[in-house]
């Protein structure tokens, strides 16, 4: 059970990566860019949901308690980026709808990322206390 | 309990043994626990026969459909489909079954306009669980790192290859879910796997 959990969260982050790809493809291929501000934001809390992520993860597999209940602490940090990210794309002046949609989207991935890594930390959590069969 | 010269006998019960199909003279394996308990497992080697399935399809049966009913035949550990059609296939059903087929490591061993035979290669009990999940992982945390580093340097063209990667990270998960739902019918497979704690 916990390894088919673990392998949803897997597969799902790397479907909003994918998605992260394809808006950065879309606009792209519509010469549209995110202003460096907001770029920047999303780029901290990215790295940070990716870093978040990978450590879960090994977090996993090593059944380090202390490790998973840190990360989870780390969420924290992405989520109080995220609403910074959302103000700034609404407050700016650019009123693309495309760009805002597609600045919208890429914020979603990144939050769901570290969800998934939330998610992981949790399980390996409850895997260490798991009593032997 | 009776006692032998260097060991204690105990019988099985008749009834485990007419569950598992078991007769006199059969071979029975025996597992010991981590709580010190013996786990006595049926012969594996009964387990092990390849499980078919025949999907009938209608010939006005969306791909959406027949692609998912691949899928749940494949995740509940049949190694032969057999997709038969009632009229014959459409060039999108055909397409369709050609690209599920190819995510989920299968090969089409035998195909005519009404017919097709798919086969999956993969000795599952060779297969090693956590590797397999490694390897997904690291698959999937060079495509978030990869998807960033587009973002930050604004690459188009390792956007494109972020994006391609994707059907690895599904090839690998149906292959792990499926070995997980075996397993989970499966007690031989699930002390391969290391399941068992």
């Amino acid at each position: 059970m916990d390894h088919q959990t673990l392998v949803y969260r897997v597969e799902h982050a790397a479907d909003y990566s994918a998605d992260v790809a394809r808006h950065i493809i879309m606009l792209g291929e519509t010469q549209q860019k995110i202003s460096e501000n907001i770029l920047t934001l999303m780029s901290t809390a990215g790295t940070e949901a990716v870093d978040l992520y990978a450590k879960a993860v090994n977090a996993f597999f090593s059944k380090d308690v202390t490790f998973s209940n840190e990360l989870l602490e780390r969420q924290k940090k992405i989520e109080k980026l995220d609403q910074e990210i959302a103000s700034k794309a609404f407050m700016s002046r650019q009123k693309n709808a495309l760009l805002v949609c597609a600045i919208c989207s890429i914020r979603d991935d990144i939050r769901k990322i570290a969800d998934c890594a939330a998610d992981i930390a949790e399980i390996a959590i409850n895997r260490a206390y798991k009593r032997a069969t | 309990m009776s006692l032998g010269r260097s060991s204690s006998v105990i019988s099985l019960p008749k009834n485990w043994m007419q569950l598992n199909e078991l007769k006199k003279g059969d071979v029975v394996s025996l597992a010991l626990q981590r709580d010190r308990s013996l786990v006595i497992f049926p012969s594996a080697e009964k387990r092990i026969e390849p499980k078919e399935i025949t999907l009938h399809v209608a010939s006005s049966e969306g791909e959406t459909l027949i692609v998912r009913r691949i899928i749940s035949c494949y995740l509940n550990g049949y190694s032969g489909i057999k997709i038969a059609s009632d009229k014959i296939f459409s060039v999108p059903q055909r397409k369709a079954i050609r690209n599920i087929v190819r995510m989920l490591y299968m090969r089409i061993m035998e195909s005519d306009s009404k017919s097709m035979y798919i086969q999956t290669l993969i000795d599952e009990s060779k297969a090693s669980l956590e590797p397999a999940i490694q390897r997904m992982h690291l698959i999937s945390h060079s495509m978030c790192t990869d998807a960033l580093n587009s973002l930050k340097s604004w690459d188009t063209t390792l956007a494109k290859a972020v994006f391609s990667l994707d059907d690895d990270v599904d090839h690998f998960s149906f292959f792990i879910l499926r070995l997980l739902r075996n397993a989970a019918q499966d007690s031989v497979l699930q002390m391969n796997l290391a399941l068992i704690q």
